[in-house]
């Protein structure tokens, strides 16, 4: 039977494996070639077409990021920003979608619906930018932290996985005479980890690449996160050098630093933190979190 | 059904008030839990949808919204006698339906051919590389797009030039590339991590069922067309109804990394125009007005869509 299958498509299951190699090739590029960029000097950089190793290996693009006093802060901003965040939205996620599984609760259902139309239908952004105004965020580091509390998505399958976890384990507590709010954090939540690992995960990568809500409104350029800084140094086309002492103490001894350089070494800087928690967070989505919500 | 029977012999009106309180007070545990992320909702959704009758009002900054006064449509009339908001939910339609187009049958695609794969491990080695451009945000990508593609200084261009001698052409902020770019992006980004749904139906199939098409002789292609392509009928179906109320956003975060005033005529799109009108320019009435007029819009496409999939005997969002 199986030996049908096998000779039946040989040449398919070539090609298939040759299209995948390919698609991967094309996948990784662009972050080589970014990598190889932040490795080199200047002069190597414009007389190698494409980089695949450094001959030199040229380190004062890292030195500047990490002697420049804007780029240490913004990274601080956007780490604190992250680590509370995360704590915050958690927070907030676990315990609403914990309660949403009481279908028998009064008001349940209007709860839900209020949740959902919000995916769907919003104020927009000047309201919001007056609300923002009013709750006096302007300026603040939480206006990247409190208005990301729920992603509804996150909710739905939180409150799916909570779905999953038996009763009769929360009835027995019950007769024991705890109440929801010890059942929750004593049952459901340590019954949850693994999960909500892979949660916190997800909002820790949205609170990293946080730089809109920073763009609308903080002026301040001490608060800035990383994001968005970056942002400034490649779509505003800002040059880096011009920004601090940082650049003429590297710059003092090293002739081969370069605006791209820097810019790449700071795109590194902002991707290694997402491909460090990376392997933790495929480990789980493959494993079905993601399968229990598609089907219900 | 037992609350209806328990409630028998007692006044009406009463009973039920009191049944309710008790109800309540039940679950009064469950509101506390559940309270932080109502107010969440309520502050940070719905406050400012009391926000959106400023599109009927004209905006004086020291009453604020509620002293400002009504204008009724006026703001709506200047709208859409304004052709730079035309232009803008022009673009936003054709990049939308580009992506669609484009972009929509992609993850499918992938996930029938990863599904193919024999070895074990090379699937999730290629998984993992799929997946990984969607954690990372717009702005890296705008940082990934440029190194490649910058005229001066991208691998691309220097490649061609140096290889093959030829003059490397402008792609970034070029009005005749600005949409391939934003297709394409789109797909490198997002592709893997729309096989995901489709990976998750197409392991809830039965074997039984290939293995007695295997019995009736039908080869893998076979296979393929009609066990596994019909089990992503659904999350095919819920794919596209999410994409189709959604075909007013266009993906700010992408336009507005990529595009630069030079592209506006191919590229921008509502919410870039929003986003200037209002916080650029301060016409808080006027991009308000744009907004209210994106999100109806939104609103009717989705119930439609979903209609439609209802129609053709899918099972839809609600």
């Amino acid at each position: 039977m199986f030996q049908s299958k096998r000779n039946g498509l040989k040449p398919f299951d070539f090609f298939n494996v040759l299209f995948f190699i390919l698609l991967c090739f094309i996948m990784i590029m662009p972050f080589w070639n970014v990598l190889m960029t932040s490795l080199v000097s200047e002069g190597e950089y414009f007389s190698r077409p494409i980089i695949l190793w450094p001959k030199n290996f040229y380190l004062a693009s890292y030195k500047y990021i990490f002697s420049s006093d804007k780029l240490i802060r913004s990274m601080a901003v956007t780490v604190f920003v992250a680590l509370i965040g995360t704590v915050y939205s958690m927070v907030l996620t676990t315990m609403l979608s914990y309660g949403m599984t009481k279908k028998k609760m009064p008001g349940r259902n209007f709860f839900l619906t209020i949740i959902i139309i919000t995916m769907f239908f919003g104020g927009g952004l000047i309201p919001y930018y007056l609300l923002i105004r009013n709750l006096h965020l302007i300026n603040k580091i939480w206006v990247m932290i409190l208005p990301a509390g729920v992603n509804i998505w996150y909710f739905i399958l939180v409150k799916s996985f909570f779905n999953q976890i038996p009763q009769s384990l929360e009835e027995s507590a019950k007769i024991d005479g705890a109440n929801e709010i010890t059942i929750f954090f004593r049952i459901v939540i340590p019954l949850s980890l693994p999960a909500l690992a892979t949660f916190s995960l997800f909002y820790g990568v949205a609170f990293w690449n946080t730089w809109y809500d920073a763009l609308l409104f903080i002026t301040k350029e001490d608060l800035h996160p990383l994001q968005l800084v970056l942002r400034k140094m490649i779509v505003q086309n800002e040059r880096p050098g011009l920004m601090d002492a940082a650049y003429k103490k590297v710059t003092g001894n090293n002739f081969g630093l370069f605006d791209d350089g820097i810019k790449m070494a700071t795109v590194i800087v902002a991707t290694v933190p997402i491909l460090c928690v990376y392997p933790f967070l495929q480990r789980y989505f493959v494993q079905g979190i993601f399968v229990g919500s598609i089907k219900g | 059904m037992s609350q209806v029977t328990s409630g028998i012999g007692r006044a009406p009106g009463a009973g039920k008030g009191r049944r309710l309180w008790r109800e309540i007070s039940n679950y009064k545990y469950i509101y506390m839990l559940i309270l932080p992320g109502i107010l969440f909702f309520i502050i940070f959704s719905y406050t400012p949808m009391y926000g959106i009758i400023l599109a009927f009002k004209k905006f004086m900054y020291n009453k604020g919204i509620t002293g400002s006064p009504w204008v009724g449509f006026t703001n709506f009339d200047v709208l859409f006698r304004n052709a730079d908001f035309w232009r803008a939910v022009k673009n936003t339609l054709i990049i939308s339906f580009g992506n669609i187009l484009f972009g929509f049958p992609v993850p499918i695609i992938l996930s029938l051919m990863l599904n193919e794969l024999r070895s074990f491990k090379f699937k999730k080695v290629s998984q993992t590389v799929l997946y990984l451009p969607h954690f990372i945000s717009w702005v890296i990508m705008a940082g990934l797009i440029y190194n490649m593609f910058s005229v001066t200084n991208g691998a691309v261009g220097k490649v061609m030039y140096s290889w093959f001698g030829i003059e490397p052409a402008r792609i970034l902020g070029n009005p005749a590339c600005f949409r391939t770019l934003v297709y394409i992006s789109n797909i490198w980004k997002n592709s893997g991590w729309g096989t995901i749904i489709y990976l998750a139906a197409i392991s809830g199939v039965n074997p039984e069922l290939y293995e007695s098409a295997v019995l009736d002789g039908a080869s893998r292609f076979k296979q393929m067309i009609y066990i596994t392509l019909p089990s992503l009928a659904f999350a095919i179906s819920i794919n596209l109804i999410l994409d189709m109320g959604g075909v007013m956003n266009a993906g700010f975060d992408q336009i507005f990394n990529l595009y630069d005033p030079g592209v506006y005529k191919v590229g921008d799109i509502i919410d870039t125009y929003v986003y200037r009108i209002g916080i650029q320019n301060a016409q808080y009435e006027m991009s308000t007005a744009v907004g209210l007029f994106k999100s109806v819009i939104n609103c009717i496409l989705l119930v439609t869509a979903n209609k439609i999939t209802n129609m053709l005997g899918q099972e839809g969002l609600f």
